[in-house]
């Protein structure tokens, strides 16, 4: 069960989570969400989970990493 | 009323192994004296503490180690009342993520030790260390 103090702590922890622009930070950034997200059974903070993992998700995209196995030009 | 407080966070590049050892004695210095105590566990990526004590005093030495520029992405885990201490014995101990042993940098004595590394390798653990077993996995 998560207080109220709990719950808009952890809402604002989420909310303040910067990805940055280097794989690790966003690998590592996204690997607590996604901890948290697998604890988690607050709806509302479910949802805003995520949102911000999504947007990790669309950070790591942006990377343009090459994909092993993917021989497209 | 004693509570237990567990956040995580991304350990910055800029946070050497020197670094951590600077924090585990700030940590035995200032946390004893109100009372708190924990663990510290860091991988080369990440951080995961737990602090217990009074909760207005754990509360606020969360949000002073929110602005740590030694790591980011602070993210409270679980805050919660508890009957009794998980990390009573030692001020700040301290164990390196994803190692198979136990890599202390803290004065403990044998029995802190053991204390420690049964509380990690039992089977009869609190949900508090359960937790902490699936964010180290």
């Amino acid at each position: 069960m998560t207080d109220d103090f709990e719950k808009t702590q952890k809402l604002k922890d989420i909310r303040e989570i910067h990805f940055g622009n280097e794989l690790q930070e966003i690998t590592s950034s996204l690997e607590l969400l996604m901890t948290l997200f697998e604890i988690q059974d607050d709806r509302e903070i479910l949802s805003i989970l995520k949102e911000k993992i999504s947007e990790g998700i669309a950070k790591l995209k942006n990377l343009n990493l090459p994909i092993p196995g993917n021989f497209e030009k | 009323m004693l509570h237990q407080l567990i956040y995580a966070s991304v350990r910055n590049s800029n946070c050497s192994d020197a670094e951590i050892k600077k924090i585990l004695d700030s940590s035995n210095r200032n946390n004893g004296k109100k009372d708190i105590t924990g663990v510290l566990l860091y991988s080369p990526t990440k951080f995961l503490q737990v602090l217990e004590g009074d909760k207005d005093l754990i509360v606020a030495l969360y949000e002073n180690i929110k602005k740590d520029d030694r790591h980011k992405n602070v993210i409270m885990i679980s805050l919660k009342t508890i009957s009794e201490r998980h990390f009573p014995s030692w001020q700040m101990g301290s164990k390196e993520l994803n190692s198979d042993n136990f890599s202390f940098i803290t004065h403990m004595s044998d029995k802190e030790r053991k204390d420690f590394e049964s509380l990690f390798s039992g089977n009869d653990v609190g949900e508090s260390i359960q937790l902490i077993r699936k964010l180290l996995k």
